[in-house]
Formats: C-alpha cells, sequence, structure tokens
C-alpha cells in the first residue's frame, strides 16, 4: 500500500512539474517514432564509445536521468529495475542510463549503478556523454533547467532503440510490466497488439473491452457491418414480390 | 433508334475504357521503373499514381464487365438505355473528381483509403472530401444501373426462376439462361458492396463533419472497407463470366450452355460465400473473433471452388477434342480463363491463414490480382469487345488470329506477373516506392517487370487498334 501511495505521490509530482514546463511543449510518445536515433558518443568506464556500438549488438532502451534529481529519476529507475526483474521475455536487449546533466561525471554515474547495486549487470550500462543536446533532440527528450530549485523539470523517458538504431517506441512517465514488456518486445521486431479502448465519442464500436472480465464483447458496430447484406436482401425480394405480381398479370 | 443509341453508348465505354487502361498501364510502368530505380519520382507522387492506377483499373474493368452484360441482356429483357447513360454520367463524374482529388490535391492515401489514413491529412485539405466525394458518385451512378438491371430481369423472372431454383426440382417448365443466372448472383453482390461503400463514406464524412471529435472504429471501418473492395474487385469476375458463357459456344459455332442444377447451385453457393471472403483481409487483426477468421478461410475456399470447378468443366470440356471455330474472341476468353484460374490459385493460397501470415502484404498479393485481373478479366473483356464491335454491323468475326499479338500478350503479361510472383518469394512487400538496399533483388525484378509491362502495352493496343476504329466508327455514323 504504502508504495502505492510512493507510486502516486511522484506521478503528481511529475506531472506537477511536467506542468511547470511553460511555453514548453509537452513531450509526446509519437514524436520522432522511427527515427534513427543521433550516433552521439557516450563515455562508460572512462572509455568512449559511439551509440551504435551498444544497440547494434542487441537493442537497448535509452533511460535519461540524472544524479542529482530530487523527484521523479530514482523511483523511475528503481521501478524499472524491480518490473524489469519480473518480465521474462527471452528477448535480448539493454538499459543504458544516460546523465543528461552536463555536471554528472563517470564516478556519479557509477555511485548511481551502486545505489541500485547495478554495477555488475551486464545488461545494465550507466553512461555520460558531452553530446547531450543532439541526443535530446534525436530522443524529443526535453529538459528545463529551474535555477530556484536547481533542479530540471523533466519527464521521465525510456526509448526504445531497436539493432538498426531506430527509435522504435516511447515510453513516458512511470509504466506498468505490460507496456515495458511490449516496449521490449517492440524493439526486437516483436508484434504488439493494440485496440482503441471504446471512448465518449465513439458510437459504433464491433465490440466492447470489458476490463472486469477482459473480454471483447460485440458492440453495435458489429451489427453494422451486416446492414448492406440485409438491405440487399431486402431489396431483391422486394423486387421478387413485384416481379411476382407481374409475372401473375402475364400468365 | 434505341438500338443504335445502345450500341453508341456502348462504344463510348469501350473507348473510354481503353484510354483509361491505357494511361493506367503506363502509370503502372512508371511506378515499376521508379522501384527499379531507373526513374526518380518523389514520394507523394509515387503515391498518387498509386491511388489513381488502382482505382481506375478496377472501375474501368467494373464498368466494362457491366458495360458489356448490360448490352447482352437485350437478348432476354428488355433494359433502358438510360441507367446505361446515367452510370456514364456519374463514372465520368466520379473519374474526373479522383484524378483531381490524387493529382491536383495530393491525395494519395491509396485506392482501399483504409481507415484512417483519409482523415491524416497530408495533402491539400479539400482532396480527402473530393476522393471520398469521387467514390461516393461511382456508387450511386453504378448502383442505380445495377438495381436498374436487375429490375428488368425480375420483370420477365420471377425470383425463384432467376436464381435457378426450378432445377432443383425433377420437372421445371421455364428455363433460364446462364447467362442470367450468373448476372443476377452477381448485380446482387455489386448491390450489396456498394451500399456498404455508401455506408463506410457516410462514417467518413461524419467523423469530417465532427472536426474529427466522433471517432469510428477502426475494425468496423476496415471490415466495410474490404467488404465494399474485395467483393467488387471479384464480381468483375463474375461479370466477365456471364459474358463467356454467353458468348464462348456462339463464337466457337457450337450450341448454347444450358443451365443444369449444378450450374445453379454453384452459382447461388458462390453468391452467399463471396458476401463472407472478405474476412481473408482480416487475419492480422488480432481482435477480430477467431471464428471470423475461420469463416474468411472458408469462404474463401467455397465463393471460388464451385465457380471455379463448373467453369473449368465446361471450358474444358467444350475445348477438348471438339472441332473449335477459333477466332481471336474465344481465343481471348479461354486464355482469360486461365489466367483467372492462376491468379485464383494465388488468391485461394494467399487466403489460407498458416500461407497468409507470410504471404501478407507481400509482392504475392498485386501478384495474384494482377493475374486475374490483367490476364483474367481484361482478356475476357477484351474477347467480348472484339466480338461487339462485329456484332454492330451484324457480321462475324473472320477467322483469323494475329499471333504475334497473342504471343506479346502472353509474354507481356505473364513475364509482368512472374515478377510480383518472385517478389513474393523473395518477401518484397508491396507498397514500396523504392527499395533499401536490403531489398535490392526487388529493384531489379521491377525493372523486368516494366520491360514486360511494356510488351503488354504493345499488345493491348494492336489488339484495341481495330476494336477502336470500329467503335469511333459506329459513335461517327450514329451522330451524322
Amino acid at each position: 500500500m504504502y508504495k502505492n501511495i510512493f507510486l502516486c505521490f511522484f506521478l503528481i509530482l511529475t506531472r506537477s512539474l511536467s506542468w511547470g514546463l511553460d511555453g514548453k511543449e509537452a513531450l509526446s510518445e509519437e514524436e520522432n517514432i522511427y527515427q534513427k536515433i543521433a550516433n552521439v558518443a557516450i563515455t562508460v568506464k572512462g572509455k568512449e564509445y559511439p551509440l551504435s556500438a551498444f544497440y547494434s549488438k542487441s537493442p537497448i532502451i535509452i533511460a535519461q536521468v540524472f544524479t542529482r534529481c530530487t523527484g521523479i529519476c530514482m523511483p523511475f529507475l528503481l521501478q524499472l529495475k524491480t518490473n524489469l526483474q519480473f518480465i521474462q521475455t527471452g528477448k535480448s536487449y539493454k538499459i543504458l542510463v544516460l546523465s543528461f546533466d552536463p555536471r554528472d561525471s563517470e564516478s556519479d554515474m557509477q555511485q548511481l549503478a551502486e545505489t541500485f547495486s547495478l554495477q555488475n549487470d551486464s545488461n545494465w550500462i550507466f553512461a555520460t556523454t558531452d553530446e547531450i543536446e543532439t541526443l535530446n533532440n534525436s530522443t524529443g527528450f526535453r529538459a528545463l533547467w529551474d535555477s530556484s530549485s536547481l533542479q530540471y523539470s523533466h519527464e521521465a523517458l525510456l526509448t526504445g532503440i531497436n539493432s538498426e538504431g531506430i527509435i522504435k517506441k516511447k515510453l513516458i512517465g512511470m509504466k506498468n510490466r505490460e507496456a515495458i514488456s511490449n516496449l521490449i518486445s517492440e524493439i526486437n521486431h516483436g508484434f504488439i497488439p493494440s485496440y482503441s479502448i471504446p471512448g465518449q465519442n465513439s458510437m459504433l464500436n464491433c465490440f466492447n473491452y470489458d476490463p472486469v472480465s477482459g473480454k471483447n464483447k460485440p458492440g453495435i458496430g458489429f451489427l453494422i457491418m451486416a446492414v448492406p447484406a440485409l438491405a440487399t436482401f431486402l431489396l431483391v425480394l422486394l423486387l421478387g414480390y413485384l416481379s411476382k405480381g407481374l409475372y401473375h398479370r402475364r400468365t | 433508334m434505341a438500338e443504335l443509341k445502345h450500341k453508341r453508348v456502348l462504344s463510348l465505354w469501350i473507348l473510354t475504357v481503353f484510354l483509361l487502361f491505357v494511361a493506367s498501364i503506363i502509370m503502372g510502368i512508371l511506378m515499376r521503373l521508379t522501384q527499379g530505380n531507373a526513374m526518380k519520382m518523389d514520394v507523394s507522387g509515387f503515391f498518387e499514381i498509386m491511388t489513381v492506377h488502382g482505382a481506375t483499373m478496377i472501375g474501368i474493368w467494373f464498368v466494362a464487365g457491366m458495360a458489356s452484360v448490360h448490352y447482352l441482356l437485350h437478348r432476354y429483357v428488355r433494359v433502358t438505355t438510360w441507367i446505361n447513360l446515367f452510370a456514364m454520367v456519374f463514372t465520368v463524374i466520379g473519374v474526373v473528381m479522383l484524378w483531381c482529388a490524387a493529382f491536383i490535391g495530393k491525395f494519395h492515401a491509396g485506392w482501399t483509403f483504409l481507415y484512417p489514413l483519409p482523415l491524416f491529412v497530408a495533402w491539400k485539405h479539400w482532396a480527402t472530401p473530393v476522393f471520398l466525394s469521387a467514390l461516393g458518385v461511382l456508387s450511386v451512378g453504378w448502383l442505380v444501373w445495377s438495381v436498374g438491371m436487375l429490375v428488368a430481369i425480375f420483370k420477365k423472372y420471377t425470383l425463384q426462376q432467376a436464381f435457378g431454383w426450378q432445377y432443383f426440382k425433377k420437372v421445371h417448365q421455364v428455363d433460364t439462361p446462364p447467362f442470367i443466372l450468373i448476372t443476377v448472383v452477381t448485380l446482387i453482390g455489386i448491390v450489396a458492396c456498394l451500399l456498404t461503400a455508401l455506408l463506410l463514406l457516410g462514417l467518413f464524412f461524419s467523423e469530417i463533419a465532427s472536426g474529427n471529435k466522433l471517432v469510428h472504429d477502426a475494425l468496423l471501418m476496415k471490415n466495410l472497407t474490404y467488404f465494399f473492395g474485395h467483393t467488387v474487385a471479384n464480381e468483375i469476375l463474375y461479370l466477365c463470366l456471364a459474358t463467356l458463357y454467353e458468348l464462348l459456344p456462339e463464337v466457337s459455332g457450337r450450341p448454347k450452355w444450358k443451365n443444369s442444377w449444378y450450374i445453379a447451385l454453384a452459382w447461388n453457393a458462390t453468391m452467399i460465400f463471396i458476401l463472407f471472403a472478405f474476412f481473408h483481409h482480416m487475419y492480422m487483426d488480432f481482435v477480430q473473433p477467431e471464428a471470423m477468421q475461420v469463416i474468411g478461410q472458408l469462404a474463401s475456399y467455397f465463393a471460388s471452388l464451385p465457380a471455379v470447378a463448373v467453369t473449368l468443366f465446361s471450358v474444358l470440356a467444350f475445348v477438348f477434342k471438339n472441332s473449335i471455330r477459333w477466332t481471336t474472341t474465344n481465343l481471348l476468353f479461354f486464355l482469360g480463363t486461365m489466367g483467372w484460374i492462376i491468379g485464383g490459385v494465388g488468391a485461394v493460397i494467399d487466403s489460407t491463414i498458416s500461407a497468409n501470415v507470410f504471404l501478407h502484404n507481400s509482392l504475392w498479393v498485386p501478384a495474384h490480382f494482377h493475374t486475374y485481373l490483367a490476364m483474367g478479366s481484361v482478356l475476357m473483356s477484351l474477347a467480348f469487345f472484339n466480338w461487339v464491335v462485329f456484332d454492330f454491323y451484324n457480321q462475324s468475326e473472320p477467322e483469323k488470329i494475329s499471333r504475334l499479338q497473342i504471343i506479346l500478350l502472353l509474354i507481356g503479361g505473364f513475364g509482368f506477373l512472374l515478377m510480383f510472383y518472385l517478389g513474393g518469394a523473395y518477401s518484397i512487400p508491396r507498397r514500396f516506392n523504392v527499395y533499401p538496399s536490403q531489398l535490392s533483388i526487388g529493384s531489379a525484378l521491377a525493372l523486368a517487370a516494366a520491360a514486360f509491362a511494356v510488351v503488354y502495352l504493345i499488345a493491348i493496343i494492336l489488339i484495341n487498334i481495330r476494336i477502336v476504329k470500329r467503335c469511333i466508327k459506329i459513335f461517327s455514323s450514329a451522330s451524322s
């Protein structure tokens, strides 16, 4: 229960921080989708690599954070780590935790890794880059410096990159296991089923999803599919009836 | 006088179809040259041409089939020329609107205009409503035409007679010609799919009118789109088969085919099953219940098998060890039947769920539908055109076949189609304007296909020269 309250608190906090992005357009999960990610140089454990050196080996999920964050970054990483422990997809992928704060050093990132006991986990890479602006433009990530709180106002973003370096999916905010599982599947060229949830502005759904039972029940749209065939059937019957009259008059 | 007016309208249809056919083939060649990297075309230009090519091809061979059936119906029932003229006016208006939407308005969502693509405006804002209105105009024109012909038939034949149900009894007094039976079941399918088109367009316009506040269910829209698109494409073939049943024995100097219980049963079954076959377009739509996917596969088999079995048996029995008076007309009918069968087999394979998983949206799809259209219904319609230009003057067609024309047609047509099938075998996706380096084989195949299509175009022009000359003659002589 406390965990949920904790999560709700940070979700509200995240939302309030995004409201603080005055004059800034809110992030969109569709922005820059299917674009090739900028092949920036990143530093991992003192060595510099091009980003492509990682994604060309296996798809990667980029988590953009900063170590001095007093807001979303820590619970975001904690939840990501927890969720991934329960997701058994059998797919290959790595998590690249990348700082967007120029103040963050290599040792700051290693300390962050140790905080989460991930320093020896080969699936997790903690890195910095000198090309933050380029990377942010490429992923569509926006961070606004707030000089009063000495914090960045930003959202929690996961960017899924496939082995060709294409941004396949983005997740904004703290997502559940199913969403992260779908992200992993998508960067591995898996099929992600999706069906729009009926809204108030939609009247003619073929099926209505019942979240309680988890089942799709036929809707009015399902019946509409039969309307033209039924109309034709009635028309033919009508023409047949009229022709019968003519036939009898003739004979 | 009415007879002369009727001939004039038909000759105008033939001239229109021929002109638009040549233009559409040229568009097809340009697309294949672009895919083959032999020429450059901007992305929207490519898809504009693809949209117009698809819509025009389906439209012209539909009206060719309808005009043929309309002409032949005069042998059995009194059918007014006014509905023919009405359909022509609506068709011309519709085609002009459609071409304007694509070439001036830059609309390029494909002729299948799959929801919600037309509403994601990447072209001039007026182009989407104009494109959809064009389809509406065409649907209304053709719906009136279809219902008009049905009314004419039902004035002479009762419902039971029109469907050939009397053949299920031991004794029957009235004969229903196979031509009437096939025409009736085909027109009923056409009415159903045109009503679907109008319903679909209504839903599109309701969303546009609401300023996109009203959002329709993509699954409903896709089902309706393919109910219309798939059914109308299939009915084109059945219109051609109606003319084949009527004319093939006649032009071959053989007695007319009689109707029987198995022909009636086959075509009644086809009429029902074709209405459910479109479900095979929904295999990738996981929300569609599994039962409907299974129905889609079974209906695809049952819609094609009875008509194919009966027609193929009739045509082969007719040709085998019989002295046939071969002319260009019956040769084109025969080749068209073979093209229809080959394309039909490709379609049945594609409609099999386990195969569709691999073939879906690959070049296999255009391969099969180009086969039964370009080498099926086109040849059958050309056969009719070739016959009718002699019938205009009450003449018999000379027993002379230009081997060069037929050889060019076969090499060009099947060579062009083979490149599509090979593309499907290599998993080359359809609807790509250019192929990435990983799919370079697709570019090579496209280039070869363009060369074969040029040969096919030459053959079509050569075959049509005589037809066009005679059509112009009948049209001008009537007006003078």
